[in-house]
């Protein structure tokens, strides 16, 4: 366990019935807890609310069997995937579509040659909408892992811990989905101008 | 270092997660080839653009609130069961026991004892209703009213 996890005496605060310790989680992790929902089961969706109530709600249940193997926040997202894996199965059941193989390795796809000079020349808003929009057309698991690596800067080992993949596949998926990403920004950057 | 290997390389050393020897050799493929070092900048300003992204805010106060109130009914739930059911269980054990000591003493019947509590008529007219089953008036925590309780074969029929 990493001795210095910040908010493992919280989730141990929590544990012994600290009425204010699940408050502090919850201060500390809704936020991403919620744009992890988004990046997995789509921003456009009407359950991200639902399910990431659903995986506060189980961190609840389970913060007792945390074992300290891995950072709280690693747990914590680990929780978060498997719940949204569990809304997913859900999903797909009730609408009896082709299961998404989100987890097995990906070859590497090739990067294309596009610079994004122009994204310089935007306004923040702009910009922010376009990567939002952007990141809306990659597949979940490329947005997980962007999100994991480039916005919440966890290690490879941390996603890999907390998507239950190997380290190769986190290399591998990171790959594509800044490629993937790439052209999805370049297309909608040319989109935008005049 | 040929292009097609540094391709492959380059979010990892973006990452800074290559090898030293590795990441030496895609800094100097970089160097000499423009189309590569344009790539690795496209990365460079995706990552930033992700970092950068400020995502739709949340209200957080009606999120917390609907978190722990489910928290708190699941809490709740959990807590209410085990002691509902040890209070059940008592209370069973507690009137089958008295039945037994009325039986013992001999001063009643196996058909008074069981007519002892209010039965409703409609349930007491249920064939089967007295073999192996009693009707016990108790408050089962949720509403207060008529149990049917399986007993033991013997305990109602005084065997």
């Amino acid at each position: 366990m990493a001795a210095d996890d910040p908010d493992a005496p919280l989730l141990r605060a929590h544990v012994r019935g600290d009425p204010q310790a699940f408050g502090d989680l919850l201060d500390r992790y809704r936020s991403r807890i919620l744009h992890l929902v988004r990046c997995r089961v789509g921003a456009g969706s009407l359950w991200v609310e639902d399910v990431a109530q659903d995986v506060f709600v189980q961190v609840h249940r389970k913060a007792g069997t945390f074992e300290g193997r891995s950072t709280v926040k690693t747990w914590l997202y680990a929780v978060a995937i498997n719940v949204c894996r569990d809304h997913q199965r859900h999903q797909r059941r009730a609408t009896q579509a082709a299961p998404v193989p989100v987890d097995s390795v990906e070859p590497l796809a090739d990067l294309t040659d596009t610079s994004l000079d122009p994204l310089e020349q935007l306004e923040q808003q702009e910009r922010d909408r376009l990567v939002r929009d952007a990141l809306d057309r990659l597949s979940p698991a490329h947005r997980t892992v962007l999100y994991m690596r480039d916005h919440e800067d966890m290690s490879y080992e941390q996603i890999a811990d907390a998507l239950a993949v190997p380290v190769g596949t986190v290399r591998s998926r990171l790959h594509n989905a800044r490629a993937a990403l790439a052209d999805a920004l370049a297309t909608r950057v040319r989109g935008s101008q005049p | 270092m040929n292009c097609a290997d540094a391709v492959v390389r380059l979010s990892a050393a973006l990452d800074g997660d290559l090898a030293a020897d590795d990441a030496g050799d895609v800094r100097r493929h970089l160097d000499t080839c423009e189309a590569c070092a344009r790539r690795y900048r496209t990365l460079q300003q995706v990552r930033t653009a992700v970092r950068a992204a400020s995502f739709a805010p949340v209200d957080a106060q009606r999120f917390d609130a609907r978190v722990l109130e489910r928290v708190h009914r699941d809490g709740r739930a959990t807590r209410v069961s085990g002691p509902l059911m040890a209070a059940a269980a008592a209370l069973v054990i507690a009137v089958s026991s008295a039945v037994l000591m009325l039986q013992e003493h001999g001063g009643v019947t196996q058909r008074s004892a069981v007519e002892s509590v209010a039965v409703p008529s409609a349930l007491a007219e249920v064939p089967g209703l007295y073999e192996g089953r009693a009707l016990l008036g108790m408050d089962c925590g949720l509403a207060t009213g008529t149990c049917i309780v399986d007993a033991p074969p013997g305990l109602i029929a005084g065997n």
